[in-house]
C-alpha cells in the first residue's frame, strides 16, 4: 500500500494499469483525457500488454469496446458529456449485448450550450441504458470503485457493463490524497477474465446481435432487467469484500449522521460531502441534520436508501441534472417514486442545482437546509422543485 | 489461376442456405463465394442491412461461424474490436490460434453511414478483409439513394418525376477513397465473375493489415430485374465497364483484372432494370448519354492509371 | 405457408424432438439473445417460397459447378466434388442456375406442374429438419433430394 497525491483522472490510470485489461479504446474529451493520455504512457512504456486503440470516434469507442467483449477479452474505457451522447446507441447494445464494459465516466455538462464543466445530465441522460451506475464522490472512491466494477460487471448474476461517475474538473483534477493498493493485491481482487460466450471459440462458435423479432424480444429485455435487479446484491457483497482487503468497505448508500436526524439533504458526487460541513454546522446550532449520498444509482437502491433514511421528516434532494419538463429531476423523482411506493411520510423537496459547473456555495446549501428545517416546523412551504444559485433576473 | 471449386464444395458450408434473402440475391451468391475461401477459424463482422437482417434471425443463423452484428455504422470498428481483442489474447499469450476477421456491409452502411468508421479502422491497420456488397441504395429499408446510387437511377428518395428524372449528381467513387487511405489492398469485383472474385478473397486474406473489396450486388427488388437475371446483371455491369474490375496494391499499383473483348453499349446493362428504364426514354436521350460519357470517362482513366493485365 | 409460429426454441432439445411445444421464457434463454448454434438456418425451409424449381438433368451435367458457385441458397448438392442435385428444402426457384448453366442441364418448372403428392408439401412440422452432428443435413450426404 502507498499514499500518493493524485488527481482522480490519475488514480483512474493507475488502476487500469494494475488491472491491465486486454483491450482500451477511448477517444479523447475534456475533462476525460489525462485518463487515457497516462494509460497511453504505460502502453507505450510496455509497462502494459493492453491493446490500446486510439479510435475516431466515440462511436467506435463503444464499437471496439463491444467487439472486444464479446470477442472475450477483458475492456476498459472513458468518456463524458458529448462523447457519451455520441455512444448513446451503443450503450445501449452494449447492456443488451450482457458485455461486463467498465467505463469511467467524468461527468460533464451536455451542449448546448457547450460547457466543459461538471454536471451529471451526460450521465442522466444513459441511465435507461442498462448500465450499472456508480457515483463516486472523491479521488479515493473512484479509485476504489474502479477496481470493484471489474468483479461487478464480470459477475455471473450480472454481466452487465459499469460506469464509474466522477465530477469533471472538481475530483477529476484536483489532487487528493489517495492509497493505492499493491498491484498484486489488485489482480487477486479482480480475478481473472472469465469470458462468456467468445467469438474468439474456435470450437464454440457464436452469434452476437441477432435480429430478434417480438416473439423473443421482450424475454430478453426481462433478463436484462432481472440481471440489473441482481446488481443490488453483488454491488453490495463487493464493496464489502474490498474492505476486507483496503479496509475501506462500500455499501449501496452512505449516511453521515443520520442516526438521529429530523432533516436531511441528499446529493451524489463531491457535492454529498460539502453538505457534510454544512450538517456539521446546523448541528452545532441544535439542528439534527444529516446527508444522504446514493452511491448506487442503477439500479437504484430503493430498500437502501429507505433503511438510511429512517425516521426523518424532510428529505431536500440536490439535482446536478434537469429533467427538463418533468417537474422533478432524475435523482429525485427516483427517491420519490421510492419513498411512494413504501407508504411513506417524508415530505420532499428538489433543487436543481450546479448545471454547467455552477459552484453551490455553502450559503446558498446552508439557506436550503434551513428551509427544510422549518417546513420540518410546519413553519414554510418550500416549493417542491426549483433552482439553487441561477440568477432569476 | 482457377480456384477449384470442386475441391471447395466438399469443404463444410460457412454460409448455408435457411436464409431470408430474396430469391436471386446477389448479397447471398457474394457471401457464399467469399465464405467459400474461408478457412477457419474465422470471425465475421456483419453490418445492419439486408445481409445481417436476413441471416440472424433469432433463433436461427446461416453462418456457420462466429460472426457479430452490432450497428449500423459501426461494422468496420465492431470487428476492429474483436480483431484487437484477439491482438491482446495473443500477447498476453491466451490464444494461439490465427484468425481471419471479415466484415460485411452494404454500400448504405459503407459509403455514407459507415465511412467514418470503415476510415478509421483501416487507417489505424487492423487485420480485416471488409467486404462491401454494394447494390447502390439502402436496399433494406426499401430502395433509398446512397452515396453509391448512380446518376439518374431511379431510387425511393429520387424517383422519376416531371421535374427530376432520378439521382441528380453522381456517386462518389469509394474503392479511390479505401485506396487513398494507402492501405495493402483494395479490390473491385462481381458475383459474375467468381473466378476473379474469390480470388481476390483468398489474396486479401493472406494480407496482416486491411483490405477491402467492392463488390457490386445485383438486387431483385431494388434494380427492378427478375431474379433469374440476377448473375447475368453482374456479368453486364462488367462487361459494359459499368464496375471495372481491378485491384490496388498500397495505394499505389493499379491492375485491372479484365478487358472485356468487346465493351458492350451501358443500354445492355439498363434496359433489364426498372431503375433505369426512364433512360430508355427519347426524352431522357441527354441522361442517358450523359451517364454512358461518365462511364466511358471513368474507364478511360482507369486504364490510364492502371496496368492492364490478364490473369 | 405458416412460419415456425408455434416452434419451440432449438435449443431445447426434447422441445426440438416434439414439435408444437411452447417457447421458453426469459429464463430458459441463453443470456443477451446468443444463437449458440450457429448455422442453425439449416433448419429452416425457404423450399415453400418458391413458385417455379429448378431441375437438374444428371445426363447432360458436364460438372462445370457454375450452378454450385452462382446458388444464392446452397441448394446445389455436391457430394465428394460431384453435383448431384438441386437440394429442394432450400432452393426458392430463382432460376439462376438454369441461366448460367452452359448446357442447359437446369431447367426450371412450374412447381404447379409437380403433383401434389411429389411436391415437397412442408408441413409446419417438417420445416425444421435434424442435423448430423456434424451440421450436415443427412439427405445431403447421400446426394438425393
Amino acid at each position: 500500500m502507498r499514499v500518493v497525491a493524485e488527481t482522480a483522472n490519475g488514480a483512474v490510470a493507475e488502476a487500469m494499469r494494475q488491472i491491465e485489461p486486454h483491450v482500451v479504446a477511448a477517444y479523447p474529451i475534456t475533462p476525460q483525457t489525462e485518463v487515457v493520455e497516462e494509460f497511453a504512457g504505460y502502453v507505450s512504456d510496455g509497462r502494459v500488454r493492453t491493446r490500446f486503440v486510439p479510435v475516431e470516434s466515440e462511436h467506435s469507442a463503444m464499437s471496439i469496446c463491444v467487439g472486444a467483449s464479446a470477442a472475450g477479452a477483458r475492456v476498459i474505457t472513458a468518456t463524458s458529456s458529448q462523447g457519451l451522447a455520441y455512444m448513446w446507441e451503443m450503450l445501449y447494445i452494449a447492456s443488451g449485448n450482457r458485455l461486463p464494459i467498465v467505463m469511467a465516466l467524468v461527468n460533464r455538462a451536455l451542449s448546448a450550450p457547450i460547457n466543459i464543466h461538471c454536471d451529471h445530465s451526460d450521465s442522466m441522460g444513459a441511465r435507461d441504458s442498462g448500465w450499472i451506475q456508480i457515483y463516486c464522490r472523491d479521488a479515493q472512491e473512484v479509485y476504489d470503485t474502479f477496481i470493484q466494477a471489474l468483479p461487478i460487471a464480470e459477475h455471473e448474476d450480472v454481466r452487465l457493463p459499469v460506469m464509474v461517475c466522477y465530477d469533471g474538473f472538481i475530483v477529476s483534477h484536483s489532487l487528493a490524497r489517495i492509497e493505492m493498493m499493491t498491484d498484486e493485491r489488485v489482480r487477486d481482487f479482480i480475478g481473472s477474465y472469465k469470458a462468456i460466450y467468445p467469438l474468439l471459440d474456435r470450437d464454440h462458435p457464436v452469434i452476437y446481435g441477432p435480429l430478434v423479432l417480438y416473439d423473443y424480444y421482450m424475454e430478453f429485455k426481462r433478463q436484462q432487467a432481472e440481471a440489473m435487479n441482481r446488481a443490488l446484491e453483488v454491488v453490495f457483497e463487493i464493496g464489502k469484500r474490498f474492505g476486507k482487503i483496503s479496509g475501506r468497505s462500500y455499501g449501496l448508500v452512505s449516511s453521515y449522521r443520520m442516526e438521529d436526524a429530523d432533516i436531511a439533504l441528499a446529493a451524489l458526487s463531491s457535492t454529498a460531502r460539502t453538505a457534510e460541513v454544512i450538517a456539521d454546522e446546523l448541528r452545532d446550532q441544535g439542528i439534527r441534520a444529516g446527508v444522504i449520498s446514493p452511491r448506487l444509482f442503477r439500479p437504484f437502491p430503493a430498500k437502501a436508501l429507505l433503511q438510511a433514511l429512517g425516521g426523518i421528516k424532510v428529505l431536500g434532494v440536490l439535482d446536478r441534472a434537469d429533467s427538463i419538463g418533468a417537474g422533478m429531476a432524475p435523482l429525485a423523482a427516483d427517491i420519490g417514486a421510492a419513498l411512494q411506493s413504501a407508504g411513506s411520510n417524508i415530505r420532499l423537496y428538489n433543487r436543481v442545482y450546479g448545471l454547467g459547473g455552477r459552484d453551490l456555495t455553502l450559503s446558498d446549501l446552508k439557506s436550503f437546509f434551513l428551509s427544510l428545517e422549518r417546513a420540518g416546523q410546519g413553519k414554510e412551504m418550500p416549493a417542491h422543485f426549483g433552482y439553487l444559485g441561477v440568477r432569476e433576473d | 489461376m482457377v480456384i477449384k471449386l470442386r475441391e471447395i464444395s466438399k469443404k463444410k458450408p460457412l454460409f448455408t442456405g435457411g436464409h431470408r434473402l430474396c430469391a436471386g440475391c446477389g448479397a447471398a451468391v457474394i457471401a457464399r463465394q467469399v465464405m467459400n475461401m474461408v478457412d477457419e477459424p474465422v470471425v465475421i463482422g456483419n453490418g445492419t442491412g439486408c445481409l445481417e437482417v436476413t441471416t440472424s434471425i433469432y433463433p436461427f443463423s446461416s453462418w456457420n461461424v462466429s460472426w457479430i452484428h452490432s450497428a449500423f455504422p459501426n461494422t468496420a470498428s465492431t470487428i476492429a474490436g474483436v480483431e484487437s481483442a484477439w491482438r491482446a489474447l495473443r500477447d498476453f499469450g491466451e490464444m494461439k490460434d490465427n484468425y481471419r476477421f471479415i466484415a460485411f456491409a452494404g454500400d448504405g452502411g459503407t459509403y455514407d453511414i459507415g465511412l467514418q468508421a470503415l476510415s478509421g479502422a483501416i487507417e489505424r491497420g487492423h487485420r480485416f478483409l471488409y467486404v462491401c456488397y454494394n447494390n447502390q441504395a439502402y436496399m433494406n429499408t426499401g430502395y433509398q439513394r446512397s452515396g453509391a446510387t448512380p446518376a439518374s437511377s431511379w431510387s425511393s428518395t429520387t424517383p422519376v418525376g416531371t421535374k427530376q428524372k432520378g439521382k441528380p449528381g453522381r456517386s462518389k467513387d469509394l474503392t479511390a477513397i479505401t485506396a487513398a487511405h494507402k492501405i495493402p489492398y483494395v479490390a473491385q469485383a462481381s458475383p459474375g465473375f467468381w473466378n476473379d472474385l474469390m480470388l481476390k478473397v483468398e489474396r486479401a486474406l493472406q494480407i496482416d493489415g486491411p483490405s477491402f473489396i467492392n463488390v457490386i450486388q445485383p438486387c431483385i427488388p431494388g434494380w427492378g430485374i427478375l431474379p433469374r437475371d440476377s448473375m447475368r446483371l453482374a456479368k453486364l455491369a462488367v462487361d459494359t465497364c459499368y464496375w471495372p474490375l481491378y485491384e490496388i496494391i498500397d495505394g499505389r499499383e493499379c491492375t485491372i483484372n479484365y478487358h472485356p473483348k468487346q465493351k458492350l453499349p451501358l443500354t445492355e446493362f439498363l434496359s433489364l432494370q426498372k431503375r433505369f428504364k426512364h433512360l430508355l426514354k427519347d426524352e431522357n436521350k441527354a441522361l442517358l448519354e450523359e451517364l454512358q460519357a461518365e462511364v466511358d470517362t471513368d474507364w478511360e482513366m482507369l486504364m490510364m492509371r492502371c496496368v492492364g493485365s490478364l490473369r | 405457408m405458416k412460419e415456425q409460429d408455434e416452434m419451440c426454441h432449438i435449443y431445447e432439445a426434447d422441445c426440438r424432438q416434439e414439435y408444437g411445444g411452447e417457447k421458453v421464457g426469459w429464463r430458459k434463454l441463453p443470456m443477451g439473445a446468443v444463437i449458440t448454434e450457429p448455422g442453425s438456418a439449416q433448419r429452416y425451409t425457404t423450399g415453400n417460397w418458391r413458385a417455379e424449381r429448378a431441375v437438374w438433368l444428371e445426363d447432360k451435367c458436364i460438372q462445370c459447378f457454375f450452378c454450385w458457385v452462382h446458388c444464392p441458397d446452397n441448394a446445389i448438392i455436391a457430394v465428394d466434388g460431384q453435383v448431384r442435385g438441386i437440394d429442394y428444402f432450400f432452393c426458392k426457384g430463382c432460376g439462376i442456375c438454369d441461366q448460367v448453366c452452359p448446357v442447359d442441364a437446369i431447367y426450371m418448372i412450374p412447381e404447379s406442374d409437380i403433383e401434389a403428392t411429389e411436391r415437397t408439401e412442408v408441413a409446419p412440422g417438417d420445416s425444421i429438419r435434424s442435423l448430423e452432428p456434424d451440421g450436415v443435413d443427412a439427405a445431403r450426404k447421400e446426394g438425393g433430394q
